[in-house]
C-alpha cells in the first residue's frame, strides 16, 4: 500500500475517526473549563501568572488559554477534514460500485405457508403497501427495499460537515473584523489603526474599510423591567468621494456597505469628556467612555488613566439625579482622582461646567455624549456555511429516520422463504419482518 | 389577575402529571399494566391546563415561552409529555417509560415555578425568526432525550429484573435498547437543526456564526457526545447496558448546557434563563 493510501485509510478507520471527535470533545471542554484569553481581561492572566506561576506556563506552552485558535487545535480540526474528506470519497466510491446484496446463506432464510399460491405481481403489491420497492427480479427471487436513500445519508451528512470546516478555516485564513467604539459626533477614520480591536485570519496583515463612518446619534430604550428594548445607531457612511449616505443600524439588521457589514453591538454607554489645563497653558483633551449597567438605579461606571498625567480617574454617573433612569437628565457625578496607585488627590459630586483644581492642574467636566460598539465584518460569502448546516441537518435526518432495508423473497408453490436486513435498529426490523410474515400468512 | 390564572393552570397541570406519575409507579412497581392506560389518559388530560398556561403567558410577554427559567422549563416540560403521549400511543410497549418522563416534567414545571415566574421581556438580539426555529427545535431534542433517558433507565432495570412478570411483558431488552438508539438519533436531529439555526442568525446578529461562546461551546460539547454515541453504536457495537449508561451520560451533559450552565457562565445565552 503506497504512503498516502495508508494515511488516508488509517485517518478514516471507525476507531481513529471516534479518536477524533473524543479529542474535539476534549478541546472543546478545556476551552470551556479554562479561561479563554478573549473572554477574561489581560489584567486576569497577570494575575494568574503571578499567583501560580507553574500552572500558567503549562496552560500558556500547551495554549491552554486560546484553544481554538492554538495550532494544536487547527491540526486537529484539519485532520478532521481531512478524514472527513477521505471518507466522502471512499463512501462515495462504495455506493456507487455496490451491487445488491447477495441472496443469503439457506440456513438464513425464514419460511411461511401460505396455503394458497400468491401471485408475484400480488406479492409485489403488498410488498409496495409496506414501501418497499421491486429492486431486483430473478426467476425465483424477489428483492426488495425501503429506504434507499438511506445508503446516502452517510456521504449527505458528512459533506455538510466538511462544507462548514472548509467555511470555518476560509474564515480563519481570511476573516476581517474589527470592533471600535465612536462618540455622537465623532468620525471613524475606518483605517486599520483605528480600530479598537481586531480580528484578522492568519492570511491578513490589515483592515481597511474604505469609508469613514460618522455617529449622528445613538438611540437606547428599555423595558419596565429594564432589560434592553431596542439599541441603533444612526450614521453617515462618508465614502473616498466625500459623498454621504444617512443610514442606520439595528441589532440583527446590519448595514451593508461596499462589502463590508456593519453591526450594533451590546457595548455602549456614556462617553464623559474632560479638558485638563495646566499651568503653564497647555490643554489636553480626554473622553472617558463608561459602561451600562443592567439597572437603571446603578451609576455607570469607569475607572481610566487620563492620559499624559499620573491621574486615575474613578468615576460613578448617573444620567440624572433621581438616580433611577438611563436616560439623560439633570447629570450628577462621583469622581475620584487618585495620583499614582493609591494617592486621593480629588474625591467629590461634580456636573458638567465644574472645573476642579487638582494639584495646579485645572480639570474641566466639559460634556456628555453617548458612544456605541460598531462591529465591521469584512464578509466573504458565508453560503458555503449555511448550504453546510442544511445538507448536515437533511443527511443526519436521512440516516436515523430512514434505515435502509432490504428483504429478499422467493417463493416455491405456497411456500415464501424471506430473509431481511437492515443497517439501523435490527430489533425493531425484526418485529417488522414478524408482522410481515404474519400478513403473507394470511394472504 | 392573569399571572395568577396562569400560575394556578400551572399547578393544575402538575397535579395531573403527578396523579399520572403514581398510576405509572403503580403499575411498575406492582407489574399492573392496566393502570398504564389511565396514566396515560391522566398525562395527555394534564397537556391541556399546561397549554392554557402557556398561552396566556404568552399573551401577557407578548413572545413565545422562552425568556426566563420558567418560561423555559414548563415549555420544554410540555413539548416533552407531548412527545411522549404521541410516542407511547404510537408505540404502546413504550408507556412504562412514564415513569421516568412524567416526573421529570412535573420536576422541571415546579422548579420554574419556585425559581423564577416574573415576566422578562425580549432583548433586540432575540427578535428574530431564527429564535423561534432555534428554540423549536431544542425543546424537541430536549423531549427526545427525556425519552430516550426513559427507555434507556426501563432497560437498565429490566436486565436486573428479567424474571418479574411486569418486566416480561415491556419489550424486550434489544427492542428497548433500539427504541433508546433512536431517540438520541432524534435528539441528535433536533440537536444539529438548533447548532445550525443558532449559528445562522448568530451570523445575521454579530458577522460571526460560531463565537465560542460557552453555551455554543457546551451545546457542541452535547453534540459531539451524542456523535460519540452514534459511532460507538454503528461501528463499535457498543449497546446494550453499555449504551444505557453512554446514554445517561449524554443527558447529564444536555442538563447541564440547557440548564446548569446558563446559571454558571456569562454568556450571550444566559438572557434567556436569568
Amino acid at each position: 500500500m503506497k504512503p498516502l493510501n495508508k494515511f488516508f485509510t488509517t485517518i478514516t478507520r471507525p476507531k481513529f475517526v471516534i479518536t477524533l471527535i473524543v479529542l474535539t470533545f476534549i478541546a472543546a471542554l478545556l476551552g470551556a473549563l479554562i479561561p479563554q484569553v478573549g473572554d477574561k481581561s489581560p489584567s486576569y492572566f497577570e494575575e494568574w501568572k503571578l499567583k501560580s506561576p507553574k500552572t500558567f506556563y503549562i496552560v500558556n506552552l500547551l495554549q491552554l488559554d486560546r484553544v481554538y485558535t492554538s495550532a494544536w487545535f487547527l491540526a486537529l480540526v484539519f485532520i478532521i477534514m481531512l478524514s472527513l474528506g477521505y471518507s466522502l470519497y471512499s463512501q462515495v466510491r462504495r455506493n456507487l460500485k455496490r451491487k445488491d446484496f447477495a441472496p443469503p446463506a439457506a440456513a438464513d432464510w425464514d419460511f411461511i405457508d401460505t396455503k394458497t399460491v400468491i401471485k408475484q405481481e400480488s406479492l409485489i403489491r403488498f410488498m409496495r403497501k409496506q414501501r418497499y420497492f421491486l429492486k431486483n427480479k430473478s426467476d425465483d427471487i424477489l428483492v426488495f427495499s425501503k429506504n434507499s436513500i438511506n445508503r446516502w445519508g452517510g456521504v449527505i451528512f458528512h459533506s455538510g460537515l466538511f462544507l462548514i470546516i472548509v467555511a470555518a478555516l476560509i474564515g480563519l485564513a481570511f476573516q476581517k473584523r474589527g470592533f471600535v467604539q465612536v462618540m455622537e459626533g465623532e468620525v471613524f477614520s475606518g483605517r486599520h489603526e483605528d480600530f479598537f480591536v481586531r480580528d484578522l485570519g492568519v492570511f491578513q496583515e490589515r483592515f481597511d474599510v474604505g469609508f469613514k463612518t460618522q455617529l449622528y446619534k445613538f438611540n437606547h430604550e428599555y423595558w419596565e423591567t429594564d432589560q434592553i428594548k431596542d439599541i441603533s445607531s444612526l450614521v453617515a457612511i462618508i465614502d473616498k468621494d466625500g459623498k454621504t449616505k444617512e443610514k442606520t443600524i439595528n441589532v440583527n439588521s446590519p448595514l451593508k456597505y461596499n462589502g463590508i457589514n456593519i453591526y450594533q453591538s451590546f457595548d455602549y454607554g456614556y462617553a464623559l469628556t474632560f479638558v485638563l489645563k495646566r499651568p503653564d497653558g497647555s490643554e489636553t483633551v480626554t473622553h472617558f467612555l463608561l459602561d451600562r449597567p443592567d439597572r437603571r438605579t446603578k451609576p455607570f461606571v469607569g475607572k481610566t488613566d487620563f492620559p499624559q498625567t499620573q491621574y486615575i480617574f474613578r468615576m460613578k454617573f448617573y444620567p440624572d439625579i433621581s438616580m433611577n433612569s438611563f436616560y439623560l437628565g439633570k447629570p450628577i457625578l462621583y469622581l475620584q482622582v487618585v495620583k499614582g496607585i493609591s494617592n486621593p488627590v480629588f474625591e467629590g459630586l461634580v456636573i458638567p461646567g465644574n472645573v476642579m483644581n487638582i494639584e495646579g492642574n485645572l480639570v474641566r467636566f466639559h460634556g456628555i455624549s453617548h458612544w456605541s460598539g460598531l462591529i465591521y465584518v469584512k464578509g466573504f460569502d458565508m453560503s458555503i456555511a449555511y448550504i453546510g448546516f442544511f445538507i448536515s441537518c437533511i443527511g443526519a435526518s436521512i440516516i436515523f429516520l430512514l434505515p435502509y432495508k432490504e428483504m429478499f423473497i422467493s417463493q416455491k408453490g405456497s411456500v415464501l422463504s424471506l430473509y431481511g436486513s437492515t443497517n439501523r435498529y435490527k430489533p425493531l426490523f425484526e418485529e417488522e419482518m414478524e408482522r410481515i410474515k404474519e400478513e403473507l400468512s394470511e394472504h | 389577575m392573569n399571572i395568577e390564572l396562569q400560575i394556578i393552570f400551572n399547578w393544575i397541570a402538575i397535579g395531573f402529571y403527578i396523579v399520572s406519575t403514581v398510576f405509572f409507579a403503580y403499575s411498575v412497581s406492582f407489574q399492573k399494566e392496566k393502570a398504564l392506560r389511565p396514566a396515560m389518559a391522566i398525562a395527555l388530560l394534564g397537556l391541556i391546563p399546561h397549554a392554557i398556561a402557556i398561552v396566556i403567558r404568552w399573551q401577557m410577554t407578548g413572545h413565545g415561552p422562552y425568556m426566563a427559567k420558567y418560561e423555559v422549563l414548563s415549555s420544554n416540560a410540555w413539548i416533552t409529555v407531548l412527545l411522549f403521549v404521541i410516542a407511547a400511543w404510537k408505540i404502546p410497549r413504550l408507556r412504562p417509560a412514564g415513569v421516568i418522563v412524567m416526573p421529570l416534567s412535573f420536576l422541571m414545571m415546579a422548579f420554574g415555578l419556585f425559581m423564577n415566574p416574573e415576566i422578562r421581556r425580549l432583548p433586540p438580539s432575540l427578535r428574530s425568526i431564527w429564535l423561534v426555529i432555534h428554540v423549536t427545535f431544542n425543546k424537541l431534542a430536549a423531549g427526545a432525550i427525556i425519552i430516550a433517558l426513559g427507555t434507556s433507565v426501563l432497560y437498565l432495570l429490566k436486565e436486573k429484573r428479567q424474571e418479574k412478570d411486569f418486566y416480561k411483558r415491556l419489550p424486550s431488552l434489544d427492542v428497548l435498547d433500539a427504541y433508546s438508539y433512536k431517540f438520541i438519533g432524534f435528539g441528535f436531529i433536533f440537536w444539529s437543526i438548533t447548532i445550525a439555526a443558532g449559528a445562522i442568525w448568530a451570523n445575521e446578529a454579530w458577522g460571526r456564526y460560531w463565537g465560542w461562546d460557552p453555551i455554543e461551546t457546551w451545546s457542541l460539547i452535547t453534540w459531539l457526545l451524542y456523535g460519540l454515541y452514534l459511532h460507538a453504536r454503528y461501528f463499535l457495537k457498543w449497546q446494550g447496558r453499555k449504551a444505557a449508561w453512554l446514554m445517561v451520560m449524554c443527558f447529564v451533559f444536555s442538563v447541564l448546557t440547557i440548564f446548569i450552565i446558563p446559571f454558571v457562565v456569562e454568556s450571550l445565552h444566559s438572557e434567556y434563563f436569568r
